[in-house]
């Protein structure tokens, strides 16, 4: 069975699940678990959000998850097990837009690992988000850049903690 | 030879089809279709940051791709704006 779990969630179909989530990092040798989950919430920079719609390029979304549980075994042993979904489409105030458990023997590596994961979903994958706001105007969220040059300077210097 | 080229994030409103189709000289380069990308913005999309662009990445299904790269054959090519994911 596979020690990785990575998906993206098409949220007219179905929704994302943190005990799921949970589930799949749970394993004997596990003695650690933590879990990230990142919903939309109501209001940003001063404006206040009715929703959330999420758009990915897929196919390089689950090569980077793929890429990231890598390093992150890498760094934290090869007994982690790691799951991460994000939602793709349109979101309403409070829905979940990201689930990551990471489940390791010990807990300094789990808490480690997960931190590895939401920030490389931050950063490194190809997903944006359109926030739409209660005057009826939306706009795309501003980012970090994915340029070979910049990117990889952010890499050598670790991710800033937005 | 024509390049099309996917569109995610911002630049969906420059196309609502969600891709363009440029032409751009065989062999040509990323930083090629960079230009040519945004020599056809200028002219279709005149209201559209310019500025974007140059804070954009290419990328193919399974990498981002540097401006001097050759332009892989028949790959699925996509214009990556600032990423904002979670």
């Amino acid at each position: 069975m596979s020690r990785t779990f990575y998906a993206v969630a098409d949220v007219e179909h179905e929704k994302l699940d943190p005990m799921a989530a949970i589930e799949f990092v749970s394993d004997p040798h596990c003695g650690g678990i933590t879990s990230f989950v990142g919903r939309v919430r109501a209001h940003n920079q001063g404006r206040i959000v009715t929703g959330i719609c999420y758009d990915l390029f897929e196919p390089l979304v689950l090569q980077v998850f793929h890429e990231l549980g890598q390093r992150a075994m890498a760094e934290f042993g090869t007994d982690l097990r790691l799951y991460i979904v994000h939602a793709k489409g349109y979101l309403n105030v409070g829905d979940l837009a990201v689930v990551v458990a990471a489940g390791t023997p010990h807990r300094d590596a789990a808490f480690g690992a997960c931190r590895m994961a939401i920030e490389a979903v931050k950063h490194d994958a190809p997903i944006w988000k359109q926030e739409h706001y209660e005057d009826g105007h939306s706009a795309w969220s501003e980012g970090c850049s994915l340029c070979p040059a910049t990117h990889r300077k952010r890499l050598d210097r670790g991710h800033d903690q937005a | 030879m024509k390049v099309d080229v996917q569109l995610y994030g911002a630049f969906r409103q420059c196309d609502t089809s969600g891709h363009l189709q440029l032409e751009v000289p065989e062999a040509c380069t990323v930083g090629g279709l960079r230009q040519a990308l945004a020599l056809h913005l200028s002219q279709h999309c005149p209201d559209f940051h310019s500025g974007l662009l140059q804070h954009s990445a290419f990328a193919d299904a399974t990498q981002i791709l540097n401006d001097t790269q050759q332009l892989p054959s028949h790959a699925q090519l996509a214009i990556l704006p600032p990423v904002s994911g979670g």
